[in-house]
């Protein structure tokens, strides 16, 4: 997710829907004095986490290189992502058609579809009985 | 609620979030409403703030994919938040569980498409021919 979309949703956030945000800004490269305690880093345009580097593996000295129009950012931790793991809504039309709760560490056939699929009405057996 | 109906274990594991254990019928919706009011509720103002600046309609009216966390916020409170937007052709569907979602989607996409196409034609100033 590109910064300025996490500073619009920042915005609405904090005036819209009166919701918690986590803390992002861009990675410095050159400030030595800054901490990483309870900080993650994770990258633009970088689609379901493949670059996210976790608290534990943030090296100071050996920060990732932005690359290209891709840059690192830096955001405070959310333990809950890791204890709860992510609803993954896919919207068609501003409508939700389905929910995937994913958690971390469980095996793709551990998703979880919240969504029903809905049942034929009574028209459609009608025609499938014919 | 002070204490939901749920069976849950303390300490929870996974299937206790996953795949809840009891709850009424009631209670199950109100939480499927709860994560999908506030899901509607920001795309419509991120679709606002971008078409204000786009002066066309965005493509998250076509098709997206939020991902949402619940985190606590400084007053201790729980809250979900949008931790990932994807929009476009290429992104993950989470669809390989239950690929005939993938059919449904197509089949929702189809009705909505022309629709945004002829949106962002009229705003673009970009005439297609009709097809005759």
């Amino acid at each position: 997710m590109k910064l300025n979309v996490i500073v619009d949703l920042d915005q609405i956030a904090s005036r819209m829907v009166n919701s918690p945000r986590p803390v992002t800004t861009l990675l410095s490269h050159t400030d030595v004095s800054q901490s990483f305690d309870n900080w993650i880093l994770k990258r633009e345009g970088s689609d379901c986490n493949r670059h996210v580097l976790l608290p534990e593996r943030v090296d100071p000295l050996n920060l990732p290189p932005d690359r290209g129009r891709f840059r690192w950012l830096k955001q405070s931790y959310v333990p809950t992502l890791q204890k709860l793991g992510e609803w993954r809504i896919i919207l068609v039309d501003c409508q939700p058609l389905w929910v995937v709760h994913t958690a971390p560490g469980n095996a793709e056939a551990e998703w979880v579809f919240l969504h029903r699929d809905a049942g034929l009405s009574l028209a459609e057996m009608r025609w499938a009985l014919q | 609620m002070d204490r939901p109906s749920l069976r849950m274990r303390k300490p929870y594991v996974f299937d206790d979030i996953m795949d809840p254990v009891g709850g009424t019928l009631s209670e199950r919706r109100q939480a499927d409403q709860e994560l999908e009011s506030f899901a509607i509720a920001v795309l419509n103002q991120l679709i606002w703030l971008e078409e204000k600046s786009l002066g066309a309609p965005s493509s998250m009216r076509l098709m997206v994919r939020l991902d949402l966390g619940v985190m606590h916020g400084p007053d201790g409170q729980l809250g979900y938040f949008i931790n990932e937007v994807e929009r476009g052709m290429g992104i993950g569907l989470f669809s390989t569980g239950n690929p005939r979602w993938t059919l449904r989607l197509a089949d929702e996409f189809g009705c909505v498409f022309s629709k945004w196409m002829d949106e962002t034609c009229r705003a673009m100033k970009r005439l297609i021919e009709p097809v005759t």
